[in-house]
């Protein structure tokens, strides 16, 4: 932990961890439910067969492909969790932006769909890789959804995007309901530990129309 | 054994299915629906005993779901299916009137139990609860 620590800021980390956990487990136990809802299925099938209704091959079939459909699912979950777990390993390390924007937004996703908000990671068309705090920056996107979120009427999507700059690069979060900044803003300071330049540019972006909380990094 | 006409609504399809086919094998006709305003319209259109309400749906409140049944079919028993149930949540279903919960993983027979005393006990069947 650096200088600007603060017990604030431990806090807004574990906020977020335990908001990204509580989420996780949320939908790791609805792929439980359906997984022992199928093989309950498979139980009443069997019971059935006994009783002398044939099994139908098209049916065992289908209930395979969900049971896949699941564990494929749920292999997302682990990846996406591995990558939170793993966040806090280094204070500062190399990572690749556009991985980094994909697991905020894959761990983000069902908190927002609760609230009726399309989340959606822009594809990035080459990695762009810089040297942060993994956990911070991540902490710092989902900080920008939440507000985006908070301020927003139901439906207003937020994209979220990954480029190359000038001076370096940047992470976009653009949602239409960011309004005012202030309310982002003060959110931001649950993240003691960010840098202040990061809040300032957070606060001052609105290009036209569109209404853009950015997190930058200097090359 | 007395067929009962269940509504059940989650935003898992995947779950949705499952649980309607397990019921129809177990002798019931439930129909499934996706959403809150699906299950509105759905319970709007015909006479359901029971339903099974998700609590937590994309988009929707579930308990304010939950209200709106009950101010269209007065006395309609509504189990909430959730995953992890908070005192909060739980505090907020019975204050709106919920009969009995069921938490994922489901149990098919403790719901199958919980439906049949719920659609017991309801009004519309001389029940006490509402």
């Amino acid at each position: 932990m650096n200088g600007s620590d603060t017990s604030g800021g431990q806090r807004g980390g574990l906020r977020f961890f335990g908001r990204m956990t509580a989420n996780l487990s949320h939908e790791f136990n609805n792929i439980i439910t359906i997984i022992g809802e199928v093989a309950g299925l498979l139980d009443d099938l069997l019971l059935l067969a006994e009783k002398g209704r044939p099994l139908n091959t098209e049916k065992l079939k289908s209930l395979s492909d969900n049971v896949k459909r699941q564990v494929e699912r749920g292999k997302a979950v682990v990846k996406h969790m591995n990558f939170l777990g793993h966040s806090i390993d280094d204070r500062s390390r190399e990572v690749d932006l556009g991985v980094l924007v994909e697991n905020v937004t894959n761990l983000s996703k069902r908190i927002a769909e609760r609230k009726g908000v399309a989340l959606a990671a822009e594809p990035a068309v080459e990695p762009v890789v810089v040297n942060c705090d993994p956990f911070g920056v991540m902490q710092a996107v989902f900080l920008c959804v939440d507000a985006a979120l908070g301020a927003g009427a139901v439906g207003v999507p937020i994209k979220i995007g990954v480029r190359r700059v000038e001076a370096g690069a940047e992470i976009a979060v653009e949602s239409a309901a960011f309004e005012p900044f202030g309310s982002a803003e003060a959110k931001l300071e649950d993240a003691g530990h960010l840098a202040a330049q990061m809040r300032a540019e957070f606060a001052s972006q609105n290009e036209g129309e569109k209404r853009v909380a950015k997190i930058t990094f200097q090359a | 054994m007395e067929a009962l006409r269940v509504l059940i609504v989650d935003d898992e399809e995947e779950l949705v299915a499952t649980l309607v086919e397990r019921l129809e094998i177990r002798g019931h006709s439930p129909v499934g629906v996706l959403s809150g305003a699906e299950a509105l319209k759905r319970a709007e259109a015909e006479e359901f005993d029971v339903v099974v309400l998700d609590i937590k749906m994309p988009g929707e409140d579930g308990v304010e779901v939950m209200k709106r049944l009950k101010r269209l079919r007065a006395g309609l028993p509504i189990i909430l299916l959730t995953g992890h149930m908070s005192e909060e949540t739980s505090d907020r279903g019975i204050q709106a009137g919920a009969t009995e919960y069921v938490i994922k993983p489901v149990n098919i027979d403790d719901l199958v139990e919980k439906l049949r005393s719920a659609v017991a006990a309801s009004p519309r069947r001389g029940g006490a609860a509402g």
